[in-house]
This record gives C-alpha cells, structure tokens and sequence, in this order.
C-alpha cells in the first residue's frame, strides 16, 4: 500500500483546524479535550468524544507538518494537570482555506510537507 | 480532589496503557504524551462534572475513548520508532526479549496445565506444575514493571527449568508418543539439554539486558 504524501490532509485533520479556527474565533484555548468535544457535537453522525489516540496522532501529524503549534500551558489552574496548547500557523489557515475552497491540499505539497 | 474508584481504575488504566506503548521512546516524548492524555482526561472528569454525567458513565467514556484510539497509539509508536533509527537495534533487541519471554511464559503455563490435566492434583507431579504457574505469575507480576523486570525474568527462567527438567518427563510418562521418545535410547536427555542451555542462555541473557547493570536497555525497555 502507498503511503499517504505528508501534505494530503485527512477528513479529520481537517476538521482539527476547523475546530482551531472555530475556537480561536471565540477567543477560546486550544487544547485536546476542547477540540475533541468540538469535534463530537460537530461532526456529522458522530456525537461522541474521539478516541485519545486518534485524536493525539492526529494533531501530532498536523504539529509535524506546520500547521499547528504546540505549546505547554503556563499558568494551571489548580486541581488539574496542564494542558497543552495548540495555535494554528499561517500554513495550516491556508491549508484549510485550500481544502474549504476544493482545491486538493496536494497542490500544497512540497512547501508543507 | 477525591475520586470515584471506577474513574480512578479508568484513569490507572489509561495511563498504564500509555506507559506501555512509549516504553523505549526518548523520556520526554514519552512523557509529554501522558501528559497530554491524562490532562484530556482530567479535563473531561471536570466537564462530566460540570454536566451531570454520572461516574460510571464518564468511567465508560475515559476506557471507550482510550480503545478506540489504541490502534492510532501504535501506529504513533511504530511512527516513533521509525523516526529515531539509533535507537532501532535497541529497541529492537527489548523487543525480541519481550518476544522471548511471553513465549517462555505462554509455553511453561501451557505445558504445566497439561501435566495438571493428565496427571490430576492428586499425583506429586502436580506440585510440579503448580510451582510452575505460581513462578510464572509471579515472574509475569515482575516483569510488568521496569524496575524488577530482570527479577521476573529469573523467576520465568526457574519454572521454565522446572518445566523442562520435572514437567515434560512426568507428560511423557503419561503421553504415548513422548512415552516412546523420552525411552528410544539418550536423545531425550540430550533434547531436554539443550532445551535447558537454550532457556538459560535466551533468559539469561534477557535478565542481564535488563538488569540495573544494563544502562542501555533501561532506556529501551519495551
């Protein structure tokens, strides 16, 4: 089986950086659990929380190929663990433009991957 | 903040999990990892709260998620493993002890059920073979941790010689073909030599690889 080219975005990596827009839009962080419950009450025929793993690889995928970047959060609020931060860069806007307007995120490669 | 014990077990077992298929990455992506799970996980224990989900329901969705993502984890992991080659031969090398050792495992609990089957717990070779399960399990309970994974294996390596040297004789005794085998003249004492060596050798092996003295593999251990 052919590997899939770094630059080719999956449905639901896609939907990752619609949820990050999504959620910058409304001045909310970016973090897993706010992007799997996005995800959940947002994706068609889907209404429960993604799998960690999936949803982790996921966004470690999109961390590696520039369209998102990861942070650790600074300041915790007490009685949790700290999240980790995730800020879309120009790359992953114009790639989610791309996608959103048809064009295939394959004329995107070579500068992304 | 004070857990419900089925949230708490759901989250243990979460992080257990993920300790498990990064052993052998570079300490901090290892634990930048959990982290991030277990930060998701505490971050849906607040939303449950926040909306009335009952414990056992959200317990249900922490163990629900953390399945349904289990094959995305290893494919992360083999990603991982592609990615740092320097550290493919020693990765590679924990694995094939890991191999060995369930192997070692799997084969004494089989062959020390089948002499319970055969000879009955009335017959002194069920000693035997109850012996052999207890230093399985036990071996099994050590190996599971880092730490005292070397001392499991030894504990592996004693029933896999008790096996050997008590176990397959007292099956041979009450197997018609082995009967025949363990009787045709020194080829049985020689086979169950060999099977001896090979044990000590393979598991031996492994216990050093593993033991405080190995630096390398405890930064590898699968």
């Amino acid at each position: 089986m052919a590997a899939r080219p770094k630059s080719r975005l999956l449905d639901l990596e896609y939907q990752i950086l619609e949820a990050s827009i999504a959620l910058e839009r409304d001045a909310e962080p970016v973090y897993g659990f706010a992007l799997a419950k996005w995800l959940a009450s947002n994706r068609a025929g889907r209404d429960t929380l993604i799998g960690h793993g999936t949803l982790y690889k996921a966004l470690a995928r999109l961390v590696k190929m520039g369209m998102l970047s990861a942070r650790w959060e600074e300041l915790v609020e007490a009685g949790r663990p700290r999240r980790r931060l995730y800020d879309l860069t120009p790359d992953g806007v114009r790639a989610h433009a791309a996608m959103s307007s048809g064009v295939r995120p394959l004329a995107l490669k070579g500068r992304l991957a | 903040m004070t857990r419900e014990p089925s949230v708490e077990r759901a989250i243990r077992g979460v992080m257990h999990w993920c300790g498990l298929y990064t052993r052998g990455l570079p300490t901090e992506v290892a634990r930048e990892r959990c982290e991030e799970i277990l930060a998701d996980m505490a971050d849906e224990e607040i939303w449950a709260a926040e909306n009335h989900i009952g414990t056992r329901e959200l317990a249900r969705s922490i163990h629900w998620r953390a399945i349904r993502g289990a094959f995305a984890d290893v494919l992360w992991r083999v990603s991982w493993s592609d990615m740092s080659k320097g550290f493919g031969l020693v990765c590679a090398v924990s694995w094939s002890f890991t191999f060995v050792v369930l192997f070692a495992a799997s084969s004494s609990i089989a062959i020390a059920a089948l002499t319970l089957a055969r000879v009955g717990l009335a017959s002194p070779d069920s000693v035997t073979a109850i012996l052999v399960l207890a230093g399985v399990v036990c071996g099994l309970a050590l190996v599971a941790r880092n730490l005292s994974r070397w001392l499991g294996v030894l504990c592996l390596l004693g029933a896999q010689l008790l096996v050997i040297s008590r176990g397959l004789p007292s099956i041979a005794r009450t197997t018609t073909i082995l009967h025949l085998m363990s009787t045709s003249g020194s080829g049985w004492t020689v086979l169950q030599l060999l099977m001896i060596g090979g044990s000590m050798l393979v598991l031996g092996s492994a216990a050093l690889w593993w033991s405080p003295l190995s630096g390398v593999a405890r930064k590898a251990a699968p």
